[in-house]
């Protein structure tokens, strides 16, 4: 027996490794099944579509978060595929842990209050690994706003404002109530997706799934 | 199995060497559970959270943590595993994989070195787990030089 004993410990050392290892992937990969109802986010949302567009993406992110990035060109390749079938909000919910993202979200904010938040956004994203490492951050948002053609003195009193306190704070309350604790978190028409959703391939299939008509439940008593 | 059965009872381990070449499974053990966790969190894309440092997200979503399509973590856990069994099967008095054991932990050590340069000079950022990870290579480093010392003055 003494002799196979190493053996028998390798092989369950490797059966547990394999085994938790699936466990956990599997457990990170589902999303917890929560009704998507929710409180209020900030209103009105900043929603880049129609709003009558038969899916809605709900994005919950943070701009210093590097997930959030890579998802930033993810939809940059998958919303031109669909037109005026997709929109998109972005709600702002900034991670305690990322130092720059409160201040990057503020500079989100204090530029849609010009009408320029989905600019704002997207050199937030394309710029993430310029500014993302700080320690000076702010100048080069103000840089971005120039960049925009904004008021800046508004800007700068924007940034630091009551208004886009609470738009954020609303966002993050919608956020908290929506069981999101890390990010970037999707919703597609209310359904939360899986981490692993969020590739070109597995967007596309959850955009295509929600698009495909639902099959009706039979009335009684009438004829169709 | 024969080989190893006939190899072990040629050379009985001291207690000292046995006790180094357990605390060495179980550091790889530590290691290989560091190594499944940050592998699952990249297949999966979510947002590793960092306890004392800010760079995990540059560290783990820089070029340097894939090989090709696979996650480094893999080829972590892939090494971490095969330290485990060699320090494992050297406990239980196989020479040859004391002398396998002193080369995987040789060449994960070389691994870690370039992952800590990475870290330092070219990304400017650093990430719990890898230096976690590091630090059990360490330790794994210090039992085989241990190993190693104790059998050439033996």
């Amino acid at each position: 027996m003494k002799r196979y004993l190493p053996f028998l410990i390798i092989s369950a050392v490797l059966i547990l490794a394999l085994g938790s290892g699936a466990l956990f992937y599997r457990y990170r990969s589902q999303p917890p099944p929560r009704p998507a109802y929710g409180k209020a986010g900030a209103e009105p949302p900043h929603l880049r579509g129609s709003p009558r567009a038969s899916v809605i993406l709900e994005e919950f992110g943070d701009f210093q978060c590097f997930p959030c990035s890579v998802l930033w060109t993810t939809l940059k390749k998958v919303e031109p595929d669909y037109g005026k079938r997709l929109a998109v909000i972005f709600r702002e919910h900034p991670l305690p842990m990322h130092p720059y993202a409160l201040d990057a979200a503020r500079a989100a904010e204090a530029a849609g209050l010009q009408g320029r938040f989905w600019e704002m956004y997207d050199l937030l994203y394309q710029n993430h690994a310029a500014w993302s490492k700080g320690p000076f951050v702010r100048p080069s948002f103000r840089q971005y706003a120039a960049t925009l053609g904004l008021d800046l003195a508004r800007f700068d009193s924007d940034m630091d404002g009551s208004e886009v306190t609470k738009r954020i704070a609303a966002d993050q309350v919608r956020g908290d109530s929506l069981g999101v604790d890390r990010t970037p978190i999707i919703f597609l028409n209310g359904e939360r997706l899986a981490a692993n959703a969020r590739s070109v391939d597995g967007l596309h299939a959850a955009i295509d799934a929600a698009l495909k008509p639902k099959p009706r439940s039979p009335t009684p008593g009438k004829s169709p | 199995m024969k080989h190893f059965r006939n190899e072990s009872s040629a050379t009985s381990p001291g207690s000292a060497q046995r006790i180094l070449c357990a605390i060495a499974a179980f550091i790889a053990i530590l290691g290989l559970a560091d190594s499944i966790y940050l592998t699952v969190e990249h297949l999966t894309g979510e947002t590793v959270t960092c306890i004392a440092s800010i760079g995990c997200q540059d560290v783990l979503g820089s070029a340097y943590a894939t090989v090709g399509k696979v996650p480094l973590a893999a080829i972590g856990a892939l090494g971490y595993f095969i330290a485990f069994s060699a320090a494992t099967l050297a406990a239980f008095g196989s020479a040859h994989a004391k002398t396998f054991l002193v080369l995987v932990v040789g060449v994960m050590l070389a691994v870690t070195l370039w992952l800590l340069y990475l870290q330092a000079f070219v990304l400017h950022a650093f990430c719990d787990y890898c230096l976690l990870s590091a630090a059990f290579v360490s330790i794994l480093s210090g039992i085989v030089v241990i190993l190693f010392w104790r059998r050439a003055s033996s």
